[in-house]
């Protein structure tokens, strides 16, 4: 009764969930205002592209990548042989496991006509299956909690899955252990198949039982006497033998077994194997239904993931199964922290604690940002900011076991996240540089757009002085920002500037226009100069701060040694710091 | 001769040919190449932290000082920062 109601209703749960999962892949996408394609039309191309692909000579890959990819797992195998002995011990040990044992009546019972769960092969391979599940547990919680690599994280789902695990296999095993040493069990047994009611038979046979099988008996003890124990194995022959080999080779339960044995007999008596059936058959269940709803969820989309990737190409396939593969790819993800121990910038995140730089955390970020969420305008800020610090070396990608073209999804949801026009100073380093590269793929109006957006963001907040008619007055001088820039070796050495305008005849981006002052607002002369007045401001706001290539040819060519271009830089980290924190003082640094 | 060949994060995707060449010339030179996991060097936030920059550079100089290698590199970016 509880057993068929839980059944149903985490089944129901299931199948809910599933359906809910797999329709977020065809709804979701990154863009916030145009949806380039209705989940209608994405869900027929997917269908489309599934069925030209059976009937194509491309089916071969997808066999050699389920082969490969999937029953191998050579991606995780390349990553590391520890995680590839773990992953294969849980991924084949617990697939086995289901197929004989969960599902005994519907398979394996109707493959083998046989077929009895306390029989061999199966009473020995549930075991041996239970075996490889344990050794991958083992290996799971080594890893996570005692070799603990760094930044590696472990949320609160991955405990869950991990104790969620534990106990079914854990209740499992000595559920088998329980029934081994159960004399209820073996006085039911009797009751229901043995064909004779002599009272010397029956204590013949519970006399083998007890020394061959583990069970442990209130009426009899060891030794017997040679002619009983004959006796009972004619009798176990006759009528046990044809559903029951010996307990020895369920082998983890066997032990289990000898650990109850001292406390067997209470334990029956209160009811040990209803209470542990009971457990193991709920937690399965619960595992069930929570399975589409936790990175448990892997096991459908990650293998999934792996096979349509090894046929979707970028160019090639239909532009709406592209964006398909990504919303998959999110739940393929499961966070086993691979792309962040390889970031080449996951150091940064000592010193700019923003989660978001880390491969395996953007993507938690990511699932928030596709099913639109509300998110305010700090949580977007920090996801932006962790987007665009990746230096797109492409490692998170080669490494990913589950075959996520990681950095091809952050090049798409960068673009998306810019188009919702949060200014992003980044955009205005170094790291922007890709966009140049790749800037045949964005449409030009959005590719200035973005670069436009910090630049007014600078401008609203850095908007002393803004208008040239105004007088500067002596109070508006920031002696915060010159003591600072002051007390730096290479800032100082704006002190040294006559204004001779050496470094701006040389610059390179002032040459580059034909009204310097209109394009740039300031030149670096100028902006040397503003350091001096204490004008931070002026300095911030002016393009050539940000234009600047970084040449350093204004600073080889000044004749009193002022180190412009590092001048330069100390300013532009002075105005980011700003801009992350507009109450603060320009001076201060964070 | 034993150097860490620091590979750059943009250089060996977006202009493979360096990689490439790099590979092949000091092969027939003979000098051996240890694959260390260097990061960023972290030029591209200089203008952006300055003490996350410097940061990253330091971490790999530190890897390069323990394992007692000199490290090469062949973008201008890594070098411009290295030499720092």
């Amino acid at each position: 009764m509880v057993f068929d109601i839980s059944l149903y209703l985490s089944l129901m749960i299931f199948a809910l969930g599933l359906i809910f999962k797999i329709s977020t892949w065809f709804r979701y996408n990154f863009e916030s205002t145009t949806i380039p394609f209705t989940a209608r039309e994405r869900f027929f191309a997917a269908m489309g592209g599934i069925v030209v692909t059976l009937f194509s000579g491309r089916v071969l890959t997808l066999l050699k990548s389920l082969l490969l990819d999937v029953f191998c797992q050579r991606r995780i195998m390349r990553e590391s042989p520890l995680r590839w002995v773990m992953h294969l011990c849980l991924f084949w040990g617990f697939t086995l496991l289901l197929l004989m044992h969960a599902l005994e009546g519907i398979l394996t019972s109707n493959f083998f006509p046989d077929y009895a769960a306390t029989l061999n092969p199966f009473l020995f391979l549930r075991n041996f299956f239970g075996f490889l599940v344990f050794v991958g547990i083992g290996i799971a919680f080594y890893r996570r909690f005692i070799q603990k690599a760094p930044r590696f994280s472990t949320n609160a789902m991955d405990r869950y899955v991990l104790i969620l695990l534990a106990v079914i296999m854990i209740s499992g095993l000595f559920l088998e252990a329980a029934k081994i040493v159960s004399f209820e069990r073996y006085s039911q047994m009797v009751t229901d198949y043995a064909d004779f009611d002599e009272e010397q038979d029956l204590k013949a046979l519970e006399a083998l039982w007890v020394k061959d099988f583990g069970v442990v008996s209130p009426n009899l003890t060891a030794p017997f006497d040679k002619e009983l124990l004959t006796r009972g194995r004619e009798l176990n022959e006759m009528n046990c033998a044809a559903c029951h080999s010996r307990p020895q080779w369920a082998f983890i339960s066997y032990g289990a077994a000898s650990i109850l044995r001292p406390a067997a007999l209470p334990l029956d008596r209160s009811g040990l194997v209803t209470l542990l059936w009971t457990i193991h058959f709920l937690t399965c269940f619960v595992g069930l239904a929570y399975l589409p709803f936790s990175r448990m969820f892997h096991m459908l989309a990650s293998p999934l993931n792996l096979l349509a990737n090894s046929v979707v190409e970028k160019g090639k396939s239909h532009p709406a199964n592209i964006i398909t593969l990504q919303m998959m790819a999110l739940d393929a993800c499961t966070h086993c922290g691979s792309c962040t121990s390889r970031c080449s910038l996951a150091v940064v995140f000592e010193e700019i604690p923003n989660p978001n730089i880390l491969p395996s955390e953007k993507i938690a970020s990511l699932k928030a940002l596709t099913s639109g969420k509300p998110l305010s305008e700090h949580q977007m800020a920090v996801i932006q900011e962790g987007l665009y610090l990746c230096t797109n070396c492409y490692r998170c990608t080669t490494v990913c076991p589950a075959g996520i073209n990681l950095q091809e999804l952050w090049f798409d949801v960068r673009e998306a996240v810019l188009k919702r026009g949060y200014p992003e100073l980044l955009v205005l380093t170094q790291f922007s540089m890709y966009r140049g590269l790749l800037s045949t793929r964005v449409p030009k109006a959005d590719y200035h757009q973005a670069q436009k957006q910090p630049m007014t963001g600078i401008e609203a907040a850095c908007s002393a002085l803004s208008n040239p008619d105004d007088p500067i007055k002596a109070a508006q001088m920031d002696k915060d920002f010159k003591k600072q820039m002051l007390s730096s070796a290479k800032g100082s050495t704006f002190s040294y500037c006559f204004t001779c305008i050496t470094c701006t005849s040389g610059c390179p981006v002032v040459g580059s226009y034909e009204n310097p002052r209109e394009a740039l607002g300031m030149t670096p002369h100028q902006i040397i100069r503003t350091i001096a007045l204490g004008l931070p401001d002026l300095a911030f706001r002016s393009r050539m701060l940000w234009y600047c290539l970084g040449c350093y040819q204004c600073q080889d060519a000044c004749p009193q040694g002022v180190q412009v271009t590092d001048v330069m830089t100390e300013l532009k980290n002075l105005a980011v710091a700003r801009m992350k924190n507009p109450n603060r003082q320009a001076g201060e640094r964070s | 001769m034993k150097l860490a060949l620091q590979r750059c994060c943009t250089t060996p995707i977006f202009l493979k040919q360096y990689e490439t060449s790099t590979d092949a010339i000091l092969g027939q030179l003979g000098v051996q190449l240890t694959d260390e996991a260097l990061n960023c060097c972290g030029y591209p936030l200089k203008n952006y932290n300055y003490k996350a920059h410097v940061l990253a550079s330091a971490r790999n100089l530190s890897i390069a000082e323990e394992r007692k290698v000199n490290i090469m590199t062949f973008c201008n970016c890594c070098y411009g920062t290295l030499i720092w």
